[in-house]
């Protein structure tokens, strides 16, 4: 049998013309064998799709009904579509009357009785219906199969997303058309009928007399056959069932859904509206149908998505471009058009809790409508009001200029609705937006972490300014927009929104660089284009793109010394100095030039204490010195001078600390403690202090969750919080406990997945997206599952993305040598020790160099390990040496044992 | 039961006991059926379950993720493997012999919950391919063992590589012999 099999799998590897020559040459002799593989061969490529799929989870597709087949009293005309649970044909009816019908099969191995008895129910209310929107639904019953089918009215139109794009409407034909679907869904919700099912398939759009007219579909549908969100509907056909989740309500994900409402339909026109704005659903629906069904109740259920206009500013510019042209706009116009109105109403549907959603479809409508005909909007508190009630409750001592921040706001809010006001007014509004977002309300709103309030009124003005021409302006226009502008782009970035910071930005150099022009002298022109200079900087830094940072903030520190030189010793040009020579060592410590870094982090601790003698005071330095802190804590840990780097970060703990007691309603303070806390955690633990970081991990989490929770909106601090969350259960995988370890990781990157759909480009998303990959990975191996490789690989695939990019720093290493250590122990158990050999190679390729030049435990402990695992104990030797003589403990119980071999 | 039974089971076959492995797959045709059973009673009728999930649950359920080494696993598939192919059967057969009776084809749920409203085809084509993997075991039963993790509990192949203890190349090349065998054997098991 062994020899059949051999030549077998010998032959197949031939093309297809040469294995019968191969056969003759191999079998001679031996008519027999060579029979027996030829009809093996034989068989293999007539095999077709045989027991590739399940019996169970694939049942073999049912008998078609054809051309010509009678289902009841109708009569089959031909197949005109498959939905996700039925196939549609066109049927004649013969009697009572003779007509043109719909008429859908459902497919799934539903209880038809009850589906029957249930369309029975809703029949009455059903026949109620008379709207040119809807279309009528006649009659149920079941095949000769015991299948149910639906007889509906015939539309010959096209999905309302489709029928948009072929015929390239803009946004106001789409918005127009949407409204109409809106008021044909609040003629059903009239009669007590809810849709439960909306989404573009069900919406079909005909030209009649050259007249878009659309009409909803399939209602009483859903409800006679339960759709709702079940295995099977992601498990059968994907491609089928594709839109159902992603058009479903939080009401409806819920197990039991038998609470529902007008307003799930309500969301799903969100949905689609979202859709037919932006060319794609809020949630992926691919992403989602990979998430698993726990997962997409979660998501629906909790995570919000992005603005639409967030939405197509993070798309790729080919997507963007698409989608402006099916919509006859400029791209570069699309995120704007969307910003402000849009954004709102499609928010306001898509609210988890239907209490905050437009109680009706004709509310929604109407609110179109309003956008229009520019009117005010309904779905816009962009709650100014509302938040400011909330902030003034929040911290009253802040609050002592509320009067006049409540005018201010009133003042933004002004500006956006007169879009149509005269130019002078408009420019007057806006300065006085603009004198309001300089003021102490900013101070005061960053301190309590909620800039995003000046973002609110800011878009408006953005936009407003963005189409000016610097050369038009006068010097003080120039001055007052560069400002405002830098300040829109910090807030965006506070909130990760780095695309939105870097036009603002943008707009912002070119007032910038035109103040400077004209005056050269002047160090306030100056100083205004060195800020934008270190804002443009710090956004490339963020993004990871190391060279463009490097390039301004070159720029930014020439500025300052430029400046120093123009005002000497003034407090604001010492601070400059101080910002700039900051920046510089943190881009050269990115760098790994430890020395520069740590003597740059010294000047600036001595300028901030000379500063600080000048002004004892003051928070903000007290706050920078606990940051400098954080920075030379960070050199001597990568250093291997561990106890050193707890001291630095207890000291930055104990100067926030200190903050806290004297400004307890900061915000920033208590995020930047619990930075404090898990970067000492982690160091405390590869120190062998086990117990004190974990204390200092349940600290920084109740802190980090308690901040999430107050502004929820802020990525940063969610993305802070889910590392922390992260890095605890690592050391709990550490220590064995599975149970705590698990469900943390599940959720940490659930939420990760989402923030990296949003923003692709963000490197501390992805980064800690493969955290999570790497710790699911780990939980797995140690419940002994097959898929323990696939999650490694997730991991891997993200390091190795972030390193080709160039865009790994020391923990995205740290986790991309994890998982490739633990896909290497993986593989030999499915004796492959050719792959795992390939995983600890990369490692060995990737930190090898690293390793040459730094002492960070990230990249020792797994170097050493995977010479270890590759049969190389004596390379991981003076790696070994060298941790040792540093005091490092493994974390990972399975690292100890490896590198215990290196002894 | 849980944890404790299934540990025992497990060591007991590391030992080289046989009747430990069929008190194990036992334990595990129960537990299927009960679950699947169960899942039916709660959920809409339009439910059909997903083998691999299932097994899943079931190896939870007996406490498998108390279960350190990764080779136990390997009995718990077979078992798993082995009572999915049963349920499998014993359903068609049973729906085969409705059908023989002139009944209308659909019938009620069962106490299998695998009731999975398939054309007599179907479930004859599911009879002949049981049948014919029974003949690939008696000559080469890695093979078969490889197609019963792929076709009854729904794992890929790599899935199922790592399950039974292969390398990836060797089931690829396992099931790709194994699919043209069995091909050919429904084949001329139906008479063609």
């Amino acid at each position: 049998m062994n020899r059949d099999d051999e030549i077998f799998t010998a032959a197949l590897e031939l093309p297809v013309a040469e294995r019968a020559g191969f056969l003759d040459r191999v079998c001679t002799g031996d008519a027999a064998l060579r029979a027996r593989v030829a009809a093996l061969l034989a068989g293999h490529d007539a095999a077709g799709g045989f027991l590739e799929g399940s019996p169970v989870d694939r049942p073999a597709a049912l008998p078609e009904e054809k051309p010509g087949d009678q289902i009841g009293r109708y009569t089959i005309v031909r197949k005109i579509g498959e939905g996700g649970c039925g196939v549609v044909y066109l049927a004649d009816q013969h009697e009572p009357v003779r007509r043109r019908v719909a008429l859908k099969v459902i497919k799934l191995g539903m209880d038809t009785r009850n589906v029957i008895a249930r369309f029975e129910a809703e029949r009455q209310a059903l026949a109620l219906m008379e709207h040119p929107g809807i279309a009528r639904v006649f009659d149920a019953g079941a095949t000769a199969t015991g299948r149910p089918f639906f007889v509906m009215e015939f539309v010959d139109g096209a999905p309302i997303t489709k029928f948009c794009d072929e015929h390239s409407l803009s946004m106001a034909a789409r918005l127009e058309l949407f409204a109409r679907v809106c008021l044909a869904l609040q003629h059903a919700h009239q009669k007590g009928i809810i849709h439960r099912d909306l989404k573009p398939s069900n919406i079909l759009v005909a030209l009649q007399e050259g007249v878009a007219a659309p009409k909803v579909i399939d209602f009483g549908i859903a409800k006679a056959t339960e759709g709702r969100l079940t295995e099977h509907t992601l498990v059968t056909g994907v491609e089928q069932f594709i839109g159902t989740p992603a058009y479903m309500s939080p009401e409806q994900a819920e197990v039991r859904d038998r609470d529902i409402d007008t307003r799930s339909d309500v969301y799903s026109l969100g949905v689609l509206l979202y859709e037919l704005l932006t060319g794609r659903p809020p949630y992926d629906p691919q992403s989602l149908v990979r998430a698993g069904i726990e997962e997409i109740r979660r998501i629906i259920r909790e995570v919000d998505p992005p603005r639409p206009s967030t939405r197509v500013a993070t798309l790729a510019d080919a997507d963007r471009a698409t989608v402006a042209r099916l919509r006859r706009a400029a791209p570069m116009r699309l995120t704007s058009a969307l910003r402000g109105d849009l954004d709102w109403i499609v928010m306001r549907c898509l609210e988890k809790d239907r209490d905050r959603r437009y109680g009706t479809a004709k509310e929604l409508a109407d609110d179109i409508n309003r956008h229009l005909w520019l009117e005010p909007v309904l779905a816009r508190p962009p709650h100014p009001l509302y938040r400011l009630k909330k902030f003034v409750a929040r911290n009253r001592l802040a609050c002592a200029s509320a009067a006049a921040v409540a005018a201010a706001l009133i003042v933004g809010t002004v500006v956006s609705l007169r879009e149509a006001g005269d130019a002078r007014r408009r420019q007057e509004q806006a300065e006085a937006l603009l004198t309001f977002m300089l003021g102490d309300f900013r101070t005061e709103l960053k301190k309590l972490g909620r800039l995003s309030l000046l973002d609110a009124v800011g878009e408006q003005a953005m936009t407003y300014f963005a189409a000016l021409e610097s050369r038009d302006l006068t010097d003080t226009a120039l001055i007052r927009q560069a400002k405002a502008l830098a300040q829109i782009g910090e807030t965006r970035i506070d909130e990760a929104r780095y695309a939105d910071a870097d036009a603002a930005f943008a707009t912002a150099y070119s007032r910038a660089t035109a103040l400077t022009t004209r005056h050269p002298r002047d160090p306030d022109m100056l100083f205004e284009r060195a800020q934008v200079e270190y804002w443009t900087g710090f956004i490339a830094r963020r993004r990871g793109d190391f060279s463009t940072a490097r390039q301004w903030l070159t720029r930014y520190r020439d500025s300052t010394i430029a400046l120093v030189a123009l005002e000497g010793a003034k407090p604001r040009a010492q601070a400059e100095l101080s910002y700039s020579t900051h920046n510089l060592a943190v881009l050269d410590l990115d760098r790994g030039d430890l020395a520069d870094a740590r003597d740059g982090f010294l000047a600036e601790r001595a300028t901030l204490g000379k500063m600080l003698a000048a002004e004892p005071g003051d928070t903000e330095l007290g706050y920078r010195l606990a940051d400098s802190a954080s920075w030379l804590g960070n050199i001597a840990e990568i250093d291997g001078k561990y106890a050193e780097a707890i001291d630095r970060y207890r000291e930055m703990s104990e100067r926030l600390a200190a903050l806290i007691d004297r400004e307890p309603a900061v915000a920033r303070w208590k995020s930047r403690l619990a930075d404090s806390q898990v970067l000492a955690g982690f160091v405390l633990a590869i120190a062998g202090r086990r117990p004190e970081a974990a204390a200092q991990f349940a600290a920084a989490r109740d802190a980090q969750s308690a901040l999430v929770t107050a502004d929820a909106k802020n990525q940063q601090w969610l993305v802070n919080a889910l590392n922390c969350r992260l890095r605890a259960a690592e050391l709990m995988l550490g220590d064995n406990d599975l149970a705590a370890a698990a469900p943390i990781v599940a959720d940490a990157r659930a939420r990760l997945e989402v923030l990296v759909a949003a923003e692709p480009a963000a490197r501390v998303f992805t980064g800690r997206l493969a955290t999570a990959w790497m710790l699911e990975a780990r939980v797995r191996f140690a419940r002994a599952r097959a898929d323990t490789l696939a999650a490694a690989e997730r991991a891997i695939g993200i390091g190795e993305q972030l390193i080709g990019e160039n865009r790994a720093d020391t923990w995205v290493l740290w986790d991309f040598a994890q998982a490739q250590l633990l896909a290497g122990r993986v593989n030999p158990a499915a004796g492959l020790p050719a792959a795992a050999m390939a995983h600890w190679n990369r490692v060995i390729a990737v930190l090898g160099p690293r390793a040459a030049t730094s002492n960070d435990w990230r990249f020792l402990d797994p170097l050493a390990q995977a010479y270890v695992l590759a049969g190389n104990p004596d390379a991981a030797r003076p790696l070994v040496g060298r941790l040792r003589s540093f005091g490092y403990h493994p974390v990972d119980p399975l690292a100890a044992s490896t590198l215990e071999i290196a002894r | 039961m849980g944890a404790s039974e299934l540990t025992l089971y497990l060591q007991q076959i590391e030992r080289g006991d046989q009747a430990a492995a069929s008190e194990l797959l036992g334990l595990v045709y129960d537990e299927l059926r009960k679950l699947a059973a169960a899942k039916l009673a709660h959920e809409s009728a339009a439910h059909t379950f997903q083998p691999t999930a299932l097994v899943h649950e079931v190896w939870l359920r007996l406490g498998g993720d108390q279960q350190p080494a990764w080779a136990n696993r390997a009995h718990f598939f077979a078992a798993a493997a082995e009572s999915m192919r049963r349920i499998l059967i014993e359903n068609a057969r049973r729906k085969r012999a409705v059908r023989h009776g002139g009944e209308f084809a659909r019938v009620s749920a069962s106490a299998t919950g695998f009731d999975v409203p398939s054309p007599a085809g179907n479930d004859d084509e599911l009879l002949l391919v049981n049948e014919a993997i029974d003949g690939l075991a008696a000559h080469d039963p890695r093979k078969a063992d490889l197609v019963k993790q792929k076709y009854f509990v729904g794992l890929t192949l790599e899935e199922a590589a790592d399950v039974l203890g292969i390398s990836h190349r060797t089931a690829k090349r396992d099931w790709a012999y194994a699919r043209a065998w069995l091909f050919n054997e429904v084949k001329r098991l139906r008479g063609e």
